[in-house]
């Protein structure tokens, strides 16, 4: 029990030297360009597909779960504001940062351990690059920004399919489903959102090249590494949706 | 010049290295044996401040690296190149970019980075392979390519970690050759850690037997039929060059 504290508190640790050095490195952030775009593309592509593919799915659900919410004591005319409203506040971002941890966060965890284990970052160090600032800060910042463009993304196809499920089986018109979203739309529903989204993207990226960056040695190393970085970059986005739910909407 | 003073490293429980002490001059070059699992990669990289030692200092031109800030080390590193023992090429890089990224850190003209690149692979046997992938290469490729990696910026301080081992002879041999023209350059000073005892002689001008976390005996390579301590004389016999 002892022993799991004090790796714990270790592993935190260090995770923070990391940030710290990622922030320190922001001074040279012309050096790293190249990786910089590499990061953007590889965090935005791998899970794109996967983003709208689920949001669609999100869209439908949530069309059937408002109508049977408020069926009895509200019009359906309501519908497209209820659905519109938690997929950006909530589902939107909470639904988009899971699938990303675990494609996104999984792979930087896999590429970077695998970086550690055959010494691909010593190597980089003994050219006298910085592994930090070439391999961690890129990853960051990709975060921070592919994460609100693909919640725009997923906010947009959950609606568009709410509202096409709701055509189809609940007899709600196109134009009664958009006056709702319109009549009661505040813009902090859709940037508390991104906020939150930014947030997560940030989460992801930190504490998934952590876990890849620190890996112990061995190919188990690596396995276990990637486990961790899905777990806790999940476990993490939950507890910040809480958080930042309540300082932006409580 | 480069000086190790009382050398201490622990892992845990394991005491890898208790107390070396080596120094070497300026264009010597000189050649770590040890058994496996003997500290050598350990002491090696601490040469190049990849470790950080319990206790003792690594002066590199009189300059206790074991005390610099990131940056500062990172100048020193400058002056250094080297060789991992599993050639640690960068996947995602072509073998071109894995041998021109010591040249882009330090700014060299595209036309430059071209010339040399080329001049580095033809050193070591590798014409042509630029646009491969260090996936696409064998064990023996990615050595040498690793090799090309270390030498491609010309510097005064090259680690080489067990070069040879796991090659056939042949391409073994052929490194050895390189490794001993490199080392004759000037103002190179090479330290070259291995258990390959033939390669040792042929490339250094001095071995020096790591054991039991300390240096046993240094000796000049072309007197080791008089080496002292019965452990190098151990692995001299076992090499075969003593009976
Ligand atoms: N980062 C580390 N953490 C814990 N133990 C380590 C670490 N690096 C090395 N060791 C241990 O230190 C000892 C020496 O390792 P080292 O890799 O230096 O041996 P070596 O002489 O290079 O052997 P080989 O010829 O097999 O490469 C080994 O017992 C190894 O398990
Ligand atoms: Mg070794």
């Amino acid at each position: 029990m002892l022993k799991y504290l004090y790796l714990a508190a270790r592993g935190t640790g260090q995770a923070f030297i990391l940030l710290w050095d990622s922030i320190l490195s922001l001074r040279e952030l012309r050096k790293i360009k190249r990786p910089f775009v590499e990061q953007l593309e590889f965090f935005g592509t791998r899970s794109l597909f996967l983003v709208a593919l689920a949001s669609s799915f999100v869209g439908m659900v949530s069309s059937v779960q408002t109508a049977y919410q408020i069926k009895d004591y509200a019009p359906l005319d309501l519908l497209g504001m209820g659905v519109a409203k938690v997929v950006m506040m909530e589902l939107g971002p909470v639904i988009t940062a899971l699938i990303v941890a675990g494609r996104v966060g999984a792979g930087m965890a896999a590429e970077l351990g695998t970086m550690r284990i055959t010494e691909q970052i010593d190597a980089l160090e003994t050219l006298g690059i910085d592994s930090i600032r070439h391999l961690i800060l890129p990853r960051l910042l990709a975060g921070i920004i592919m994460m609100p463009l693909l919640v725009v993304l997923a906010d947009f196809v959950s609606i568009m399919s709410s509202a096409i499920v709701s055509a189809l089986y609940l007899d709600i018109p196109f134009s009664t489903f958009f006056s709702g979203i319109r009549m009661y739309f505040y813009p902090i529903d859709l940037f508390g959102g991104l906020l939150k989204s930014v947030a997560f993207g940030f989460l992801i990226a930190f504490v998934s090249s952590s876990f890849g960056y620190y890996a112990k040695e061995g190919a188990k190393g690596v396995g276990i590494a990637t486990t961790q970085a899905v777990m806790y970059s999940s476990l993490f986005v939950l507890m910040a949706d809480y958080i930042l739910g309540v300082i932006l909407y409580g | 010049m480069i000086e190790v003073i009382n050398l201490k490293k622990r892992f845990g429980e394991k005491e890898v290295l208790k107390g070396v002490n080596l120094t070497i001059e300026d264009g010597e070059d000189i050649a770590i044996l040890g058994k496996s699992g003997e500290g050598k990669s350990v002491f090696l990289k601490h040469i190049i401040g990849l470790l950080k030692p319990d206790e003792g200092s690594v002066l590199v031109d009189g300059i206790d690296i074991t005390k610099l800030s990131k940056r500062e080390l990172y100048q020193i590193r400058r002056s250094f190149s080297y060789v991992f023992q599993g050639a640690a090429l960068f996947d995602s890089l072509t073998v071109f970019e894995n041998i021109a990224l010591p040249l882009r850190e330090r700014a060299f003209s595209e036309r430059e980075i071209k010339d040399r690149v080329k001049e580095a692979l033809s050193l070591v046997d590798l014409d042509g392979i630029e646009e491969l992938y260090p996936a696409a290469l064998s064990g023996g490729m990615k050595k040498r390519v690793g090799l090309a990696r270390a030498i491609v910026s010309k510097p005064r301080y090259l680690l080489y970690d067990e070069p040879t081992t796991g090659l056939d002879v042949i391409t073994a041999w052929r490194i050895n050759k390189l490794i001993k023209k490199i080392n004759k350059m000037e103002g190179t000073t090479g330290i070259l850690v291995t258990h390959d005892i033939r390669g040792a002689l042929y490339t250094s001008d001095k071995i020096a037997l790591l054991s039991d976390g300390v240096i046993v005996e240094i000796i000049e390579s072309s007197r080791y039929k008089e080496a002292k301590t019965e452990k190098l004389r151990e692995f001299l016999e076992a090499g075969g060059f003593l009976d």
